[in-house]
């Protein structure tokens, strides 16, 4: 059944159906302990080292462990998730994922991920940026410090990445850190102007194909004048939206979904295009190329490119 | 593997049985490097002239080498992939959030690293490239 993805701070009934759901996640009851996660890098000689205590972790700290162990994945070109073309299509076929694990604990298989239009807080005063109704009790919390109040109080942190060694960490317990607009470089969210500079690029991706060139997908992923647009998300909410294991935020999954609308508002405006195409560009990151995944069937690009089986946005409803 | 939905509970489940890696991914070649020093090379043609621009770095924190890739991006500014999303104008900015969001994974102590039973004798790298 296809959700439909709506604006979180305007149906307040998607915002509790989302936040109930993450914290009905963040349960330590997977049967999965960090010694398997350890039995696992090392049985699969995958580049990625975990220490720290051996504790039970949650359906949502295994989606964290594949955030970053998708990150750790090297390919010619950026890694398995990031910096080159896969970017969009591996956090497409990641948030479906999840939207399906949230389907299920909230027994509504017509939920849709929610999406937070950062852009348009951008146009706020910096003063106002952190202050919106986003960062209040109703929603995810406390912009700056510690995440104490709300729905997601509960939520823990149990797994980050060291960002000096780049172990993963099974660490004490402990709330969600944010530090929104602290960072002295990124005192404000991307601007509508950002997101239209994103929606009016001709190409999807082009050669080189890594953080240099100028397409819709390194655009919109940031690195051009970045930190911009997704990575200045990241950034401006610092804390546990610096290292690897962002999603330890929920708030990874609001900027994610609206990175994933700007990428369907561009696939409606130029067809459904991506490059590179078969046999060409660099591997993994090809049309055809499977994407890593460690829950659900792996996906390839093409495979996500028309999502319209899953979700449908907003604005694609209004005729 | 796939989420399996248990007749009993609602809560999905998640099996780690199965990794599907990328396509182009060569497990042969993956190891935990201690890789101390990084050179990034930048090209451009101007006017018909070609430039090229090798850096490296090698950064230490406490006497300390920074072991995850760091490479300089087209614009000058400075990228690691401890802070996947950041680029900073300085590998001194960088050097500096890399100490900050360092404090957000401390460790209490070690049950899974190296010396454990539940380790092969498998070497702690540390860190990545």
């Amino acid at each position: 059944m296809a959700g439909t993805r709506e604006n979180i701070l305007v149906s307040e009934t998607v915002r509790d159906q989302f936040l109930q759901g993450m914290a009905a996640l963040d349960q330590p009851n997977s049967g999965i302990f960090g010694r398997d996660i350890a039995a696992f890098l090392r049985n699969n000689n995958l580049p990625l080292d975990i220490v720290g205590i051996d504790q039970e972790l949650s359906i949502y700290d295994l989606f964290v462990f594949w955030h970053v162990l998708a990150m750790s994945i090297p390919l010619s070109v950026g890694n398995a998730a990031h910096s080159g073309p896969i970017f969009l299509p591996w956090h497409r076929m990641y948030l479906i994922r999840l939207e399906q694990n949230l389907q299920q604990v909230l027994g509504d298989p017509d939920f849709g991920l929610p999406y937070w239009d950062w852009a348009a807080d951008g146009e706020l005063s910096v003063a106002d940026q952190w202050r919106t109704d986003l960062w209040s009790r109703d929603y995810i919390g406390e912009a700056r410090g510690a995440v104490r109040s709300g729905p997601i109080a509960d939520m823990r942190v149990r797994l980050v990445q060291d960002a000096r060694t780049g172990r993963l960490v099974s660490t004490t317990p402990r709330p969600i850190q944010r530090a929104a607009g602290l960072d002295p470089r990124v005192r404000t969210l991307p601007t509508e102007a950002q997101v239209d500079t994103a929606l009016t690029q001709p190409t999807y991706d082009q050669s080189p194909w890594n953080q240099s060139v100028i397409s819709h997908r390194n655009v919109l992923e940031g690195w051009v004048q970045g930190p911009q647009l997704h990575n200045r998300v990241h950034v401006w909410i610092g804390g546990d939206m610096g290292p690897g294991t962002s999603p330890n935020d929920p708030a990874f999954f609001l900027n994610h979904c609206n990175v994933d609308r700007i990428w369907e508002m561009w696939m409606d405006r130029n067809g459904r295009d991506y490059q590179p195409g078969r046999n060409r560009g660099p591997q993994g990151h090809r049309i055809d190329s499977t994407m890593v995944s460690i829950i659900g069937q792996a996906l390839s690009p093409e495979q996500v490119l028309d999502p319209s089986i899953w979700y449908t946005y907003d604005h694609q409803l209004v005729a | 593997m796939a989420d399996k939905h248990t007749q009993h509970e609602d809560r999905p489940e998640v099996d780690l049985s199965t990794l599907h890696l990328p396509t182009g991914y060569s497990q042969d070649t993956s190891h935990h490097g201690h890789q101390k020093s990084f050179t990034s090379t930048r090209t451009a043609l101007h006017r018909g002239k070609k430039i090229k621009i090798r850096t490296t770095y090698r950064i230490e924190i406490d006497d300390e080498p920074l072991t995850l890739h760091t490479m300089v991006l087209d614009d000058g500014t400075v990228h690691c992939h401890g802070l996947p999303n950041y680029s900073f104008p300085s590998a001194i900015d960088l050097a500096r959030s890399i100490i900050d969001a360092s404090r957000l994974a401390p460790m209490e102590r070690d049950e899974l690293g190296v010396g454990h039973d539940n380790h092969d004798g498998h070497a702690d790298h540390g860190g990545h490239n």
